[in-house]
């Protein structure tokens, strides 16, 4: 074999640490949020739960429920995107998007996010859901919005520069930009049609009120 | 459901597996079937290379490869490639095939420069390096050159021969196996 003598004799976790972010010492930290490491954020989802309404029973990682769907905003309007096994998608830089039982808001991002779900390698295990996303740098920004559920007009939005803070502070910032959308029904009313929307939530289902709780199982 | 226009797939089980640059990044997807040799990623570190993969269905290997890495993935290309971008690998083995996944990129602007470098497998010393100015004309660009470095490196038995231990090293291959010359073919199924 080419290069076979060459080949460091140590253990593994001896001379690369981190080389799987999935080994048991890290899984924990990568399916529980985003991770920013080197150019990149990662973030793994488990798909365990069979339906909405188990989300949030119990403390623990961000799992995501098996027949959820996933939406992007488009010059069409809105539309359902798929996420099959096996199969890379490539939400671009700009695309307001949106996955139910997740996080009740549209997110807006200036970097590129790849996305691919894997299904379970054994019957004993979960399936994944890998999101891999650049480091925001810069003037690069993220934003939570709301477009109306009736007419997609613009509702509510609020931005922050995470290309020029540590993208930690994202978590903070998105629970209270979903706090003050959920405080004033007039900031849940749609400007156009009257239409009065849903309550957002955030993504960490732990931080749910009763009122977040009800809108994650619906929305 | 309406086709969405945004909307960019990739499927890991196709049998085309070239490389597609999408926005900020690169990407690459592909499978391999229990009766063919796996990809393996090799990493080159100061201590020397690191062999990077999981062989058991289980949990996915997920794996960053850093800026500056020099990093070689038998039977997929036959050169060790460093890239002044991070690089993604993802490692998937189910019961019928094992599935795999690499991205360049995140950072806009980058990748900038890209590398093709080959190492003596014997003692280590390096043969030779191929440099691209990936900023000025894009990854489609590097794409065209590593193949262009392959061949020049195949052509010139100097360029294989290691000054230190004298050890000549295979031919190399690209990055697309539907490129290969015959002898390109057979070197992808060595190394």
């Amino acid at each position: 074999m080419h290069f076979a003598d060459l080949y460091v004799k140590e253990p593994l976790e001896k001379v690369a640490e981190d080389w799987d972010f999935l080994s048991e010492r890290l899984i924990k930290k990568f399916t529980g949020g985003f991770i920013p490491v080197g150019d990149n954020i990662f973030g793994v989802r488990p798909v365990s739960h069979e339906a909405a309404n188990s989300v949030g029973s119990t403390r623990g990682p961000l799992d995501l429920v098996k027949t959820r769907r996933n939406f992007e905003i488009g010059p069409k309007g809105k539309l359902q995107v798929a996420r099959e096994p096996f199969t890379i998608a490539v939400t671009v830089n700009g695309t307001p998007h949106h996955t139910e039982h997740l996080f009740g808001y549209w997110h807006i991002n200036d970097k590129d996010e790849i996305i691919l779900p894997l299904p379970p390698p054994s019957p004993s295990e979960p399936g994944y859901l890998f999101v891999i996303m650049g480091v925001p740098k810069g003037n690069e920004t993220d934003r939570v919005a709301w477009y109306c559920d009736q007419c997609t007009t613009l509702v509510f939005l609020r931005e922050l520069c995470t290309g020029r803070i540590n993208f930690d502070k994202f978590w903070s910032w998105e629970r209270a930009a979903v706090r003050e959308y959920n405080s004033d029904p007039a900031n849940r009313t749609c400007p156009q049609c009257g239409h009065v929307n849903p309550p957002g939530y955030c993504a960490f289902h732990t931080w749910d009120t009763p009122e977040e709780r009800e809108a994650r199982m619906n929305w | 459901m309406q086709n969405p226009l945004l909307h960019y797939v990739r499927r890991m089980t196709d049998t085309s597996s070239r490389w597609e640059k999408v926005g900020d990044y690169a990407v690459w997807a592909g499978h391999r079937g229990n009766a063919e040799p796996p990809y393996g990623l090799l990493e080159m570190t100061e201590a020397g290379i690191v062999p990077i993969r999981k062989d058991a269905p289980g949990t996915p290997l997920l794996h960053r490869i850093e800026a500056g890495t020099p990093h070689h993935i038998t039977h997929l290309f036959g050169f060790w490639h460093v890239s002044d971008s991070d690089l993604v690998w993802l490692q998937a083995v189910y019961s019928e095939a094992t599935y795999y996944m690499m991205t360049i990129g995140g950072i806009s602007g980058r990748p900038s420069r890209d590398a093709c470098q080959w190492y003596c497998p014997r003692c280590g010393h390096q043969l030779h390096q191929a440099d691209f100015d990936t900023a000025t004309l894009g990854f489609g660009g590097f794409l065209a050159f590593q193949l262009e470095g392959v061949r020049e490196f195949n052509r010139d038995r100097n360029l294989r021969t290691c000054e230190r231990c004298s050890f000549v090293h295979s031919l190399a291959y690209g990055f697309h196996a539907d490129e290969d010359t015959d002898p390109e073919r057979e070197a992808r199924q060595e190394w």
